[in-house]
């Protein structure tokens, strides 16, 4: 019923809920709550239809991250009795402990949230942008900018399989050279974005990007009752739930 | 088989050579294999001044790989890939970028290695290079194979 409900939702709609979900992800410190949003946004989510679970997949990745993240968090922010400890040292906190489990499930909330926008394309996006009064420049900026994710990770690959081709087996070099070869990843995506954008501009400039002060859109969105509503509705939730959190009744 | 091992093995050159260039300059470019390799310094910029004078580059061994042109970055990949010492090469469209001068260049460093009993199987729109430096030609159509001449 969920999934029909929000079937063909306006961009901007989907904006506002992925607004307050990370909004309430990243001021709220409970950790019960903090599970409540990341569930809700997960819902959400998969009622849109944006593929979740291959976006989980891939966050499985960067789980040592979120390990060494709640690990990081837990030795610099101790409290509590101590739960891990070498020779005298407090390595893990229970009080650390479960600042780095918020702090991974905010991160969560963030990135499953921001999975509902992937519903829309990059298109209905800018154009929703556009009819909030946002100038034109900016929203194509954001476009590109969306656009152009996947094109760095698949430059990064290619450096990858190319460093690979030169028949270097990345698992058994040295740590020391493994690090010096990383380091040439970030080379040709910086430098490959750099010679992008100045192509782009460029080729913007040819066809009259921004030679006429007013744009005019073939695509026009239009808000359905049921967006308004939505999007109403998701600001009250969001500042209720803010208001119970700080000042309980 | 890991693709480290295969890329021990065969040298491939890619068909945008601009995915296959990585490093800050043109010598580091040739000489990042022989330095993880473990070569001596003397013996690395022997091997790299020889590869960049056989490839024209000489004059812009302190250059950025990515501000070259497209002919330059082609002459790069293929120096990086051959400074290896494949035992087979693969070449995706290597006269792209080429001109006639440097094709010349290029048809002589290949039948070179095909003299020292290196294979290689070069995959090329250029009918005329491919027709007077191969032995075997197998024609694609639409992903199937319409003609395999010897």
């Amino acid at each position: 019923m969920l999934k029909t409900a929000v079937n063909g939702m306006d961009p901007r709609t989907k904006l506002v809920i992925v607004l307050c979900l990370s909004t309430l992800g990243v001021f709220i410190q409970d950790i019960y709550m903090l599970t409540g949003v990341l569930l809700i946004s997960g819902v959400l989510s998969t009622a849109f239809g944006s593929p979740l679970f291959s976006v989980v997949k891939k966050m499985r990745r960067i789980l040592g991250l979120f390990v060494a993240i709640a690990v990081v968090q837990s030795i610099f922010a101790p409290s509590g009795e101590s739960l891990l400890s070498i020779g005298g040292f407090t390595l893990i906190t229970g009080g650390g402990f479960m600042k780095g489990i918020s702090m991974v499930l905010r991160m969560s909330i963030v990135l499953v949230s921001a999975t509902i926008m992937s519903t829309s394309n990059s298109r209905e996006i800018i154009q929703g942008l556009v009819q909030w009064r946002i100038p034109y420049e900016i929203a194509f900026m954001v476009s590109v900018g969306i656009r152009f994710l996947p094109t760095l990770s698949e430059e990064m690959k290619n450096v990858v399989t190319a460093i690979q081709l030169r028949g270097v087996d990345l698992d058994k070099i040295p740590y020391k050279q493994r690090f010096k070869i990383y380091s040439c990843l970030v080379m040709p995506v910086v430098s490959g974005a750099m010679i992008k954008s100045r192509e782009l501009s460029t080729a913007m400039e040819t066809r009259a990007f921004r030679a006429y002060p007013k744009r005019t859109s073939y695509m026009i969105l239009s808000m359905k009752p049921r967006d308004y509503a939505t999007i109403i509705m998701s600001l009250i939730a969001g500042v209720v739930v803010l208001l119970c959190y700080y000042r309980p009744f | 088989m890991t693709l480290g091992e295969i890329g021990s093995k065969i040298g491939y050159l890619f068909q945008n050579p601009s995915h296959q260039l990585f490093a800050t300059s043109v010598k580091e470019e040739i000489s990042f294999v022989l330095e993880l390799k473990g070569c001596t310094k003397e013996e690395i910029d022997r091997k790299v001044k020889n590869s960049l004078e056989t490839f024209h580059l000489l004059h812009l061994k302190e250059s950025l790989p990515f501000k070259l042109s497209r002919g330059e970055k082609q002459r790069l990949a293929i120096a990086a890939v051959l400074i290896n010492e494949p035992g087979f090469l693969v070449l995706d469209e290597p006269t792209t970028g080429l001109d006639m001068d440097r094709r010349k260049v290029l048809a002589g460093i290949l039948e070179e290695l095909r003299q020292k009993g290196i294979g290689m199987a070069v995959i090329s729109h250029d009918q005329e290079f491919v027709k007077r430096h191969s032995d075997r030609i197998i024609k694609m159509s639409g992903g199937e194979i319409v003609e395999d001449c010897r």
